[in-house]
């Protein structure tokens, strides 16, 4: 049974589609990279993926449960089965690290507060911040602070965790120790992530399987070899980090610079 | 202020032994509700627009939402409880102050021992007098937290929006609380 089902999703902002018809799915114990040049759309598609933003036609499930189907708070209950690393944390500012990984357990689990205090031990001392548990997220590096979020999506134990970005921002040695992070989560937790990026080295070393989003359009889900075999000239670009030829049409240029109507 | 404006407007009627009555009507139901509504929503009202807002373009908000926790339980909620049981404990603290340090003037000024002036005056205020100004006060928690939070969600874009936020929540929770309190004297008099 997959984990996410994505079917014909097709999602944007205010009408303006940045999503169109895609599809995919990720099963028990996979990395599913979700790579893409900058503007593919990729964080349009997380954010439908993670329930922050539900798709104007297809549908995303969750455990085999439309994820958008019924009121908030089912919404709610269905993300409270999955773990969630942002980009830049997203911790709460306010609160200890402890604290901030303790959260998700206070708030949505009937846990005794020693049982919670032991996970959120584990969790920490697994992301290996347990010395800096008392510290505010405003205390600590990038690389810590990311690994604090993924304690943090770690903490209900899911089966599934999405990561935005993890290496981005970060020197190659603590993003590679990143990666490597990811690689035991799925190891030793039997956890499947599914992560958004746009690293190259970062995508090939920790992906199960990859998925390339292009101008809203999925155009390759494969392993990294089939990626790498590809003669798609577009994946081509992205792998090889070369920019496509742009096609100069003289009379859209004018039109453009001269601020005459379409047409 | 209002026992020292009042002295000397009474004093032109040569009636300075009313102030008691001036400070009676005044400070329980209209003076000591309005300030703390005023001073709560200067000071808190902005703190919660800007926390909120930071929360947004932070993304604790998404942060909260992804974890299955309505932001709505985990930030409105509180506030809003705070400032349900603190701004009527405000009022009354605000009554004790104002009523003592108006009590402690007027007492001087008309040459009166400050316990026989504050008896005459605690004896023209009656207990609906101080539940009238408690419940301005909890009515003034509600406008201060939902205008405030309204704010503080509708923030977008970065700091500059925050800042502009912030003013606005400010400017519209006093004028609101203003244009309640007078509602408030006008429905009284019906």
């Amino acid at each position: 049974m997959s984990l996410l089902r994505v079917d014909q999703l097709t999602g944007g902002y205010n009408g303006h589609v940045v999503i169109d018809r895609c599809s995919m799915q990720v099963d028990p114990g996979e990395v599913v990279v979700i790579m893409g040049g900058s503007g593919s759309g990729k964080s349009t598609f997380l954010k439908h993926l993670i329930g922050l933003k539900p798709p104007m036609s297809g549908s995303v499930e969750l455990n085999s449960e439309d994820l958008y189907s019924g009121s908030m708070n089912d919404r709610y209950r269905r993300l409270s089965h999955i773990g969630v690393a942002f980009q830049m944390g997203s911790l709460v500012s306010s609160l200890s690290i402890f604290d901030n990984v303790a959260l998700p357990l206070r708030e949505t689990t009937d846990l005794p507060e020693d049982v919670i205090e032991v996970m959120v031990r584990l969790k920490l001392e697994f992301v290996e911040l347990l010395d800096k548990q008392n510290l505010l997220p405003s205390e600590l590096s990038g690389g810590m602070l990311k690994r604090a979020a993924v304690a943090r999506a770690l903490a209900r134990d899911p089966k599934l965790v999405f990561m935005d970005e993890p290496s981005a921002g970060l020197d190659p040695v603590v993003a590679s120790a990143l990666d490597d992070l990811i690689l035991k989560i799925k190891d030793a937790l039997g956890v499947s992530v599914v992560v958004v990026t746009h690293e190259l080295e970062s995508a090939f070393k920790i992906a199960s399987r990859i998925v390339v989003l292009d101008r809203g359009f999925i155009i390759f889900d494969g392993s990294v070899d089939a990626i790498r075999a590809s003669d798609n000239p577009r994946i081509q670009a992205l792998i090889n980090r070369t920019a496509e030829p742009m096609a100069f049409d003289a009379e859209e240029y004018y039109r453009r610079i001269m601020g005459l109507p379409e047409g | 202020m209002l026992a020292i404006q009042g002295m000397q407007t009474l004093s032109i009627f040569g009636a300075e032994q009313f102030i008691n009555v001036g400070l009676a009507v005044s400070i329980p139901k209209e003076f000591s509700p309005l300030i703390v509504g005023i001073v709560v929503a200067g000071r808190s009202g902005s703190q919660i627009t800007s926390r909120v807002g930071s929360m947004g373009l932070n993304g604790e908000i998404d942060g909260l939402t992804v974890m299955g926790i309505a932001p709505h339980r985990f930030v409105d909620a509180p506030t809003l409880l705070g400032l349900l049981v603190s701004v009527p404990i405000l009022v009354v603290i605000g009554d004790f102050a104002a009523l003592g340090l108006a009590g402690l003037y007027a007492s001087t000024a008309l040459g009166m021992s400050f316990h026989a002036f504050m008896g005459q005056l605690i004896d023209l205020i009656s207990l609906a007098d101080y539940l009238l100004g408690i419940s301005k006060g909890v009515v003034f928690a509600v406008l201060i937290g939902g205008i405030s939070l309204a704010f503080g969600r509708s923030v977008a874009g970065g700091a500059d929006d925050l800042g502009r936020k912030t003013t606005s929540s400010v400017v519209v929770c006093i004028a609101t609380i203003i244009a309640v309190d007078a509602l408030y004297s006008i429905l009284g008099q019906l």
